[in-house]
Parts: C-alpha cells; sequence; structure tokens
C-alpha cells in the first residue's frame, strides 16, 4: 500500500499548478465572500477530484497492466485509492474549516459567529461529498474516467428520478412525503449530536459497502 | 520456475491453447508473429486477465495464490506498459524503494547513468528507445528469481539492443537459479541469448526446441522435383512448392547431407524456421 499511495502523491505533485490555483481561489473567497463555507466546499472537492483523477493516471498508456504485476495484492489498490480520496478529502476539509473558521471569527465585519452552525453547513458538505466518492469511486475502478462520469450522471440522475416517482406514488397513496421528510428533518435539526451520530456512520456503512464493491470489481478486472 | 500446461483462453476470433515450462538456470523464449498470442500468454501468466482452463505455475504455485512477496522475485517488462510516463526517474527510485525490499538505489541509478538517462525528466519526454531501456533498468533493478520480459527490446538500435542483451547475460550469471521468459519478433535476439525456444502461431505452439539444437540439426533442402521425390521423407517437417522445386525443413540436416550430397542444404535459422513452420504444409 505505501508504494502505491507513494506513487499517487507523486503523481499528484504535477497538479501543483492546480493546487496553487486552489490556494489563491480559496484566498479570494475567504476575503470577498460572507460566507466561507463554500470555499470549504470547494476546496474539499477539488482536492479529491483530483486524487480520484490518479485513477486514470494509472489508465493512461495501459499502465494498469504494468501497475498490477507489482508485489501488491488487488483489493489493496482499492484500499489505497478509499484511503487516498476519502483521507485527503478529510485534511483538506479540516483544514479549510479550521482557516475559514478562523478568518469568520476574527473578521471584524462579522459580530455575531455561530459556531456550532458553522460546523453544521461545513460538516453535511464533507458527508456530502464522501457519500459521492463512495458512488464514484467503484464506477470509476469499473468503467475508467469517461463512462465511469457517465455512469455517475445516469446514476444521480435515476436517482432522482426514483426520489420524484416515489414521492408521487406516495402522494396518490394519500401519504405526504415531504411532510415526513420535513418532520424527520425537523427532529434531526433538534437533536443534531444524534442526527450527527447517524451521518456518521451512514456515511462510514457506504463508504464500507462501497469498498466491498470495488474490491470485487478489481479483482474480477482484466487488464 | 514456470509452469503453463493446457492453458486455454478464447476470444471468440481467437483461441490461445499452449503449455510452456521455464527452468531454474535457463533462458526461454517465446517467438511468434505478432497477435500470435505472445502478450496474451504473457497477461495470463501474470495473472493481468482470467484463463478458461489449464493451470499456470509460478514458484511451484499458483499464479491466483502469489502473494506480495512472490511478486517481488518477479521482473517485468511489458510491450506497451510501464510505470506511468508522467514520472520522472529519480520518482521510479522511490517508488520502487517502497515495493521492493532488495531495490538498490545505487545500482539503479549507476545503470542511468551509464546508459545516458535523464533523472528529472517526465518519462513521456523520453525517446521509444530510452522508455525501453528504463523498463528494463526497472526490471533488473530489485534482484528478481524470474524475469518475465514482453519485447523488451522493441524500439532499440542495434548497439542498445546488443547492451540490453548483455544485461540480461550478466543477470543471469550472479545467480544460476535465475531465469528469464523472454519473447521478441527480432530472431537475432533470441537466437544469441536464449537456451531453448517456444514457437507460436495463432494461439498454439508449434514448436519447442533447444537453441542449439534448432541451428545445428535443422536445416533448409533445396530440391528439384526429380531430388525431391527421390528423397526419404521421414525427417521432412514441412515442405514448400518453390519456383525451383521444393524448400523442406527438416530437424535432422546430417542425415540429408550425408545420404543426398547433391542436394543443396542450408544451415537453419530461426526466421527460416519460423517461416516454414507456419506457411510450409506437412506431407
Amino acid at each position: 500500500m505505501k508504494g502505491l499511495l507513494v506513487k499517487d502523491l507523486l503523481l499528484l505533485k504535477n497538479q501543483k499548478r492546480i493546487l496553487i490555483l486552489l490556494l489563491l481561489v480559496s484566498v479570494l473567497f475567504l476575503y470577498s465572500a460572507e460566507n466561507a463555507g463554500f470555499m470549504i466546499t470547494y476546496c474539499t472537492f477539488i482536492a479529491s477530484m483530483l486524487c480520484v483523477s490518479t485513477i486514470s493516471y494509472d489508465e493512461y498508456h495501459h499502465g494498469n497492466q504494468f501497475l498490477f504485476t507489482l508485489p501488491f495484492l488487488r483489493k489493496v489498490y482499492a484500499r489505497e485509492k478509499y484511503l487516498l480520496c476519502i483521507g485527503s478529502s478529510c485534511v483538506v476539509w479540516f483544514l479549510a474549516t479550521l482557516i475559514s473558521g478562523a478568518v469568520t471569527f476574527l473578521r471584524p465585519s462579522v459580530h455575531t459567529f455561530d459556531f456550532s452552525n458553522f460546523l453544521l453547513s461545513s460538516g453535511v458538505s464533507f458527508i456530502l461529498l464522501v457519500f459521492f466518492l463512495a458512488l464514484l469511486l467503484p464506477l470509476q475502478i469499473r468503467f475508467g474516467n469517461e463512462k465511469g462520469r457517465l455512469f455517475v450522471t445516469i446514476f444521480m440522475g435515476a436517482g432522482v428520478g426514483i426520489c420524484i416517482s416515489l414521492e408521487s406514488i406516495l402522494r396518490e397513496a394519500g401519504i405526504h412525503a415531504g411532510d415526513t421528510l420535513f418532520e424527520v428533518l425537523g427532529f434531526l435539526q433538534i437533536h443534531t449530536e444524534t442526527a450527527a451520530v447517524i451521518a456518521l456512520v451512514l456515511t462510514a456503512l457506504c463508504c464500507f459497502i462501497s469498498y466491498l464493491i470495488s474490491v470485487k470489481i478489481i479483482e474480477k478486472k482484466e487488464f | 520456475m514456470l509452469t503453463i500446461t493446457d492453458l486455454k483462453k478464447n476470444y471468440g476470433s481467437f483461441q490461445l491453447d499452449c503449455s510452456l515450462r521455464a527452468e531454474p538456470g535457463s533462458i526461454t523464449g517465446l517467438i511468434g508473429q505478432n497477435g500470435a498470442g505472445k502478450t496474451t500468454t504473457f497477461k495470463a501468466v501474470l495473472g493481468l486477465i482470467a484463463h478458461d482452463s489449464g493451470s499456470i505455475q509460478i514458484f511451484g504455485k499458483d499464479v491466483s495464490a502469489l502473494t506480495a512477496a512472490d511478486k517481488e522475485n518477479l521482473g517485468i517488462v511489458l510491450s506497451d506498459s510501464g510505470f506511468s510516463e508522467y514520472l520522472t526517474v529519480k520518482d521510479l527510485v522511490t517508488i520502487q524503494k517502497t515495493f521492493y525490499k532488495n531495490f538498490s538505489s545505487r545500482d539503479f541509478l549507476k545503470k542511468c547513468s551509464d546508459f545516458q538517462i535523464p533523472l528529472d525528466k517526465k518519462i513521456q519526454d523520453f525517446s521509444t528507445g530510452m522508455k525501453a531501456k528504463v523498463k528494463v533498468l526497472c526490471a533488473l533493478s530489485h534482484k528478481a528469481k524470474f524475469l518475465i520480459l514482453d519485447e523488451p527490446t522493441v524500439g532499440l538500435d542495434v548497439i542498445a539492443r546488443d547492451e540490453i542483451l548483455e544485461l540480461f547475460r550478466s543477470y543471469m550469471e550472479e545467480d544460476e537459479e535465475r531465469s528469464i521468459l523472454i519473447s521478441s519478433h527480432i530472431s537475432s535476439d533470441l537466437e544469441g541469448l536464449c537456451d531453448d525456444l517456444y514457437m507460436i502461431h495463432s494461439g498454439k505452439i508449434i514448436l519447442h526446441e533447444d537453441v542449439d539444437t534448432l541451428l545445428d540439426s535443422y536445416g533448409l533442402i533445396k530440391a528439384d522435383p526429380a531430388q525431391f521425390n527421390r528423397m526419404d521423407k521421414q525427417y521432412i517437417l514441412r515442405y514448400r512448392k518453390e519456383p525451383y522445386g521444393y524448400s523442406c525443413l527438416t530437424g535432422q540436416k546430417q542425415f540429408y547431407m550425408e545420404n543426398y550430397p547433391d542436394v543443396a542444404i542450408e544451415k537453419g535459422n530461426i526466421d527460416e524456421v519460423i517461416t516454414m513452420m507456419i506457411k510450409g504444409e506437412i506431407l
């Protein structure tokens, strides 16, 4: 695993320009926008996508054929990608939250700083991103970069479609899904700690299932 | 070192069906035309593709059961794949150091310097020859017991090819238990390097022979129709009609030289043997 991580970090080193641009844009957001939440989401998303792009680097010029003759087991490849993508997202999210929190707090124009609200919005964006990664990674590993993105779009579209159809079916049956959803959300808003625990457990579970699927995919894949 | 028994892989229009052995202390060559099945065989050996039936054993273990530690004893060159070309040779040193316990940075860097390979340039900016050299140096860098080399000399000029082949010879001399499986479509490379040779055509092994036997005993008989008709044909492997009569491939050159002194017999070489084995007819 260490070898794979080193390889990916060295590949990411080539993305210095994007990282510098990311920093500049983030600084710009910090100084121009009242809401620093966007900067956190933006940084974390770009960092995780950079890490996901290492899967495409591996495929470039039939690179996977040679890569998979190196001394590691196939499941370790999946493990390394999850560690790299989710791990780097965690680190970037933490740093971005810390910096934007400090800047917002110290900004002279802001008189009231609701720390728990700030952390909540930042946490929600992180959890959504990890869910997205849990969907994206198996698809990228299975289909590669271009087809992978296409399948993500199809999956997300299908997800929205299913939700809308489900809602209309429930409405016809006399059940107002929107009301129930608002009730659940209302409950979770009051019990923030319970909501956070549920969200974290669900995220971890999704990641684990996604990882198991990726292991199955990579173990069956032919190069 | 490697035993392939009745390996079968079906791609619809192409079927691979081969058996092959690479013994410790020897260099085994696999030669064939483009699309003959060399790369498919290598991919199956390396576990990159699943096979339909048969078995592949490396170091006495089924290829699917090889551990990461077992894989450290393999040195691989693939014709159309290698480390990411976005990396530099310096990066490769760092990466290989973490992958292989026996990787020697000093030896690797010395060989890179001998071959005038720049360390800070991305591999994608290298010439084809330089890329081929880097692949070979990587395969040789961690004291592997078994080298699996698919077209390692492709894209190299004659001098560079000789240098690389010399590296393989030195590699074998360092430890008599080492072994190499090498494929090439350049027969002269294999002629001077290999101990035994497998010829593959349309997914099937059509000939397996010691290189010495092949060069000493095989011959190409050039006979006119009258000579051909009175000739004992029990040692004729393939024959082909030519404008002057017939050319025949034999594995018993001496027999025909002694019994038919009036017939022209040429010393066998790998190219002619391949051509006759593929294009000639069986009596």
